[in-house]
């Protein structure tokens, strides 16, 4: 089973990336491990070797317990929340005389290549390094510590994957609203210490960070008796005393606690497999359109708002909020581009959807193309389609922005005009890119990475062509022409649009010539 | 009348050639199957026919009108079942026929009844809110028969409709197509379960290496012996069945 994932999935990327992908994913990865992981890893190693210097005690246990908690537990949880649940075809392998557990296992080795569980993976491994080191008589418990925080993701996240595709089956919006409560988490657990001390962020964020560690680890210490990682820890603690068949004992809760988790999500995923779930859900409602760009735009949208990357998209403009007010408030403050810079940045993030517009829409890209409808049509609904997706998003930052930000009425409007002036110039942008590079999303997970190169340089000039022009030229009218503001962001919206429309007939010319290329890209 | 005419129509992909020189005429009314072996051309025939290729040289023309000038209201007349079925897999069977029938211009209480009549034939029946995405291979092809059917077209062209049908459905496919053929519907019909090309077509094409091997009628190609032996000794090939572990 591992073999043939293994091979599907090095046959995939060699047809999505090409040569030029791999090596963009390689240089991505090379950026990411040395201005991220690198240091994470060596903080963990050192943290370890902290906590190992600090057991025996109450405070640590608690402390690595809750540590070990969120790496593993709430890692896992979020992994399966973002990237869905299975590698492995189960449907497929329940055809073959296999035991449940051996497909089971075979997906926990599966899904411990992906990103999340190799970050969460590589630093609970330097943290029992680091534990090891400081107490080398510590050293014992480093294989069950490590594996017990890499099985605790691989299984939490199939847990909470297999849960979420449940959810999203029974009811559309349950994963929006777990994000929203996960991301609502992060823009609460931000805001605290400026609650709580009563400062800016600027002013004293060391103090307000310190304060709410302070307060955590109170919570912690309340909460340690039930989490299964503090038991590790305690078996550390009896380890480093001496007393081997306690630390002994003490491992059975974890793994015990473990165990049960993975017995339970082997059997969802196998029920899954079996299509055991059974909708008592009212019917799907019927649309109704009068034009064919009407029907496009419907699809489009509804579409999007179906697909996991779509509802993501919805918290963007929460997670840009918490971002201007919380880690990047110390840079961004009341900065005059701030609240156009926070638009421009939303709509910015649009680009997967506007620069290849046919993706979600994959094999059924056929059926548009065999139904009796103008190209011209194909890209207005489109366009329609996607500018109610991110119009929603506009009103979620716009409002987000006016509860935390309270910007001036001239700022929101300016901000609102250029998102939309961008959104028209994507737009246009996209209908030539998603014909010229087409890619399959997959709507059942938030990673999309087979991007081209092309598309990814294109992306890249927009973001840093209109993010720089766009910012640089609001900066210098708020200094020195601030009631401009909105008469220009109008003026750049009635020009993108006036070159959006201008453009429509090249780009429904080049659909009509190019969709064998673009039928054969999306199957 | 011809209903579809195809005159020296080459389609290359790169350096293979696809489908050679073809030239064919079908009458309106006519239900002809379009034999070959796997690659042989039928389903890149059937996407130069429906608009989703182009042909590298020659003319395409259907119901008396170039494709190529008159996509649009040729797409209008003619239904299309495609191999792969090309459905919109993000919606429901329901869903997907209602956005169908508007595209070709049905009113919605025109859509709904023929959907609850092709669904209650077809005898597809599936959760009020599961997607295409979630259905089985056999509901996947009712439901693009559907579709392909509910604007009553004037062609009908079908990619291996039977494969994957069971056989009581199967049987309410051969009757509803007999049904059109009465009406004057001209239907191009691709497959390889031969035993029912033989019971429904008049007339058989048989395509190999892109070109056509022999036209006719049923009883002008089988001359006495079996469609498929008459295939077989067409297109050529044919191996000997035994394998060197099960002697």
């Amino acid at each position: 089973m591992l073999a043939a994932h293994g091979q599907a999935s090095t046959n995939r990327a060699a047809r999505e990336l090409g040569r030029s992908g791999v090596a963009v994913l390689l240089l991505g990865l090379g950026a990411i491990t040395t201005t991220f992981l690198l240091p994470l890893w060596t903080a963990m190693l050192g943290l370890g070797w902290a906590f190992g210097k600090s057991l025996p005690g109450a405070g640590a246990e608690a402390l690595l317990g809750g540590l070990l908690f969120g790496m593993s537990y709430l890692g896992g949880a979020t992994s399966g929340t973002i990237s869905g649940a299975k590698q492995l075809t189960w449907e497929s392998y329940r055809t073959f005389p296999v035991r449940l557990r051996s497909v089971f296992l075979a997906e926990l080795v599966a899904s411990a290549f992906d990103l999340m569980p190799i970050v969460l993976g590589v630093s609970t491994l330097s943290l029992s390094v680091g534990l090891a080191i400081a107490n080398v008589r510590l050293l014992p418990l480093v294989p069950f510590v490590v594996a017990e925080g890499i099985v605790g993701v691989l299984v939490v996240q199939l847990l909470v994957g297999a849960l979420a595709e449940r959810a999203v089956r029974r009811l559309r919006l349950a994963l929006n609203v777990l994000v929203l409560v996960l991301a609502l988490g992060i823009a609460v657990g931000t805001m605290i210490p400026m609650v709580n001390v009563g400062v800016s962020f600027q002013d004293d964020f060391l103090g307000g960070a310190l304060a709410t560690i302070g307060k955590l680890q109170a919570v912690l210490e309340q909460l340690a008796i039930i989490l299964p990682t503090t038991w590790t820890a305690r078996s550390l603690s009896a380890l480093a005393e001496g007393h081997i068949a306690l630390a002994a004992l003490y491992q059975l809760v974890p793994l015990g606690a473990l165990a049960s988790m993975a017995f339970v999500a082997a059997r969802m995923l196998d029920r899954d497999a079996a299509g055991d779930i059974v909708g008592d859900a009212p019917p799907a409602k019927l649309w109704s359109f009068r034009t064919a760009a009407a029907g496009i735009a419907r699809l489009q949208f509804e579409t999007l708002m179906d697909s996991r990357v779509g509802r993501f998209g919805l918290v963007f403009p929460l997670v840009v909020v918490v971002l201007v007010r919380g880690p990047l408030t110390a840079l961004v403050g009341r900065a005059p581009w701030a609240v156009p810079g926070a638009f421009i940045y939303v709509a910015l993030l649009g680009s997967q959807f506007q620069l290849n517009q046919f993706g979600l829409d994959a094999h059924g890209t056929k059926a548009l193309l065999l139904l009796p409808i103008d190209e011209v049509d194909i890209w207005r609904g489109k366009a329609r389609g996607l500018l109610a997706y991110q119009t929603i998003q506009a009103i979620s930052l716009g409002v987000f922005l006016a509860i935390v930000q309270r910007p001036s009425l001239v700022e929101l409007a300016s901000g609102i005009l250029v998102f939309f002036a961008m959104v028209a110039v994507q737009n246009a942008v996209g209908r030539a890119t998603s014909v010229l590079m087409p890619r399959m999303m997959p709507r059942k997970r938030v990673q999309s990475n087979a991007m081209p190169i092309r598309l990814v340089l294109v992306a890249l000039v927009m973001s840093l062509g209109f993010g720089g022009i766009l910012g640089t030229a609001f900066a210098v009218l708020a200094r020195h022409a601030p009631s401009f503001r909105p008469v220009i962001a109008l003026a750049l919206l009635v020009i993108a649009v006036a070159v959006q429309r201008a453009l429509l007939p090249s780009a429904s010319r080049l659909l009509r010539r190019r969709k064998e290329r673009l039928l054969a890209a999306l199957g | 009348m011809a209903a579809i005419v195809l005159e020296h129509v080459t389609k290359r992909f790169g350096n293979k050639v696809a489908v050679a020189d073809l030239s064919l005429t079908i009458e309106a009314g006519a239900f002809v199957g379009l034999l070959g072996r796997n690659g042989a051309g039928k389903s890149t025939t059937l996407k130069m026919l429906t608009g989703l290729l182009e042909p590298t040289s020659g003319t395409i023309h259907l119901l008396g009108k170039s494709f190529a000038e008159n996509a649009l209201e040729i797409k209008r007349r003619i239904g299309v079942m495609p191999e792969d079925m090309a459905l919109l897999e993000m919606l429901t069977g329901s869903q997907y026929l209602r956005f169908v029938g508007r595209m070709y211009g049905l009113e919605d209480d025109v859509i709904d009844s023929r959907r609850a009549e092709l669904f209650d034939k077809l005898d597809l029946a599936a959760g009020p809110r599961t997607v295409i995405a979630d259905y089985s291979f056999g509901m996947k092809k009712k439901v693009a028969l559907s579709a392909a059917l509910i604007h009553a077209p004037e062609v009908l062209f079908l990619d291996e409709p039977f494969e994957g049908i069971d056989p009581v459905t199967s049987r309410t496919i051969k009757d509803i197509l007999n049904a059109l053929r009465k009406r004057g519907t001209t239907i191009l019909l691709t497959s390889h379960i031969l035993e029912i090309v033989e019971k429904l077509c008049e007339e058989i094409a048989i395509l190999e290496k892109g070109a056509l091997h022999g036209r006719g009628t049923l009883e002008e190609l089988r001359k006495g012996a079996s469609l498929e032996s008459a295939f077989v000794d067409l297109v050529g090939g044919a191996r000997d069945g035994e394998l060197s572990w099960l002697k």
